[in-house]
């Protein structure tokens, strides 16, 4: 079983040098709800870029579809 | 007063959260008594979080873009890509071929990446859009009454950009934009260039529309001379709404600043 990240871990990153301290301060309660905001927002934006890339190659004129997908690395 | 300006702040802040995360505000009013500046910090990192996901991927859609002609680009980014992918990729497109992009995209397409953008990421194609492509986005949004979209824009790119952007906004859309700008030191010039009937109207329309909140911010960060102007032009020569003024400061904790 998998236990959604943190909100800490899901900012982690190159520029990430820790919570806020008023955001870190809140009770765990509160940090979750943007933790699950957090979570929610990236999983809306991963399908909406899926769908997106999938409909693209059909948009693209036949002739130039095998360039865009060895660019693309399909 | 400190305080309850800090509450002002906070409120403001808490909108532009809500908006990067899709919540409503009402979900993340338990951050009101958070400090703005920390609000504003986690607005940051979710931006930068969300803004830099994806990236080998929209890369190679960028590097594949390179072989596809601009009017293909341009259908592909309204009937494929959509405002979203098409905000990704502007971030990290070509300055010269995302302008040619952006002049043959209509406003309403535009204004829909606008609201998906972080325009800190596009300043490379935002600062060589003609204002006529600017002041027609900025009316889009206007009537959308998208005023987070509008107060992303300025003081996120050159100052004559979003003086275009701005140009035709009222003394009611002025309020609502000025207080979700993160730049409010970029205000005080626009105020400064009112006349001062104008600046009676922001009065005004702060009582018509229940955007007191908006313009205490507002003369929050003005400097002392700028707010002596907009108090006395819009307060008092009216004394009903002088009255109702000071009544919605007291509710908010911030009568001095109509002192």
């Amino acid at each position: 079983m998998t236990t959604d990240r943190t909100l800490a871990e899901q900012l982690d990153g190159p520029h990430f040098d820790g919570l806020p301290a008023g955001i870190d301060a809140l009770p765990d309660e509160q940090k979750q709800v943007l933790a699950d905001a957090l979570r929610q927002a990236r999983r809306r934006q991963a399908a909406a870029l899926q769908e997106s890339a999938d409909s693209a190659l059909s948009h693209i004129p036949f002739f130039i579809r095998p360039a865009v997908r060895k660019a693309v690395g399909l | 007063m400190t305080g309850a300006l800090d509450r002002l702040a906070a409120r403001a802040e808490i909108v532009k959260l809500a908006r990067v995360l899709g919540q409503s505000e009402q979900r993340l009013e338990f951050l009101r008594d958070v400090p703005a500046a920390d609000i504003r910090a986690l607005r940051d990192q979710a931006t930068e979080a969300l803004h830099g996901a994806h990236q080998p991927v929209l890369r190679k859609l960028v590097a594949a873009s390179g072989i596809i002609p601009v009017p293909v680009l341009v259908t592909l980014a309204q009937k494929a890509f959509g405002p979203l992918l098409s905000a990704r990729l502007a971030g990290l497109i070509d300055g010269d071929r995302g302008v040619a992009i952006a002049l043959k995209l209509p406003a309403p397409f535009l204004a829909d990446v606008a609201a998906e953008l972080d325009p800190r990421r596009a300043v490379h194609i935002l600062s060589e859009l003609p204002t006529a492509t600017v002041t027609d986005v900025s009316r889009e949004l206007r009537r959308r009454e998208d005023w987070i979209t509008l107060g992303r824009f300025v003081g996120g790119v050159p100052p004559e950009i979003a003086e275009a952007g701005l140009a035709e906004l009222n003394e009611r859309q002025v309020l609502e934009v000025a207080f979700v700008v993160d730049d409010k030191s970029s205000l005080s010039t626009l105020v400064a260039r009112q006349p001062a009937e104008q600046c009676a109207a922001y009065a005004r329309a702060a009582d018509e529309y229940d955007l007191w909140h908006a313009l205490f911010d507002l003369l929050a960060h003005l400097d002392d001379g700028l707010r002596e102007r907009l108090v006395t032009a819009g307060l008092d020569e009216d004394p009903e709404l002088h009255s109702r003024a000071h009544e919605a400061a007291a509710d908010l904790g911030v009568e001095s600043l109509l002192t």
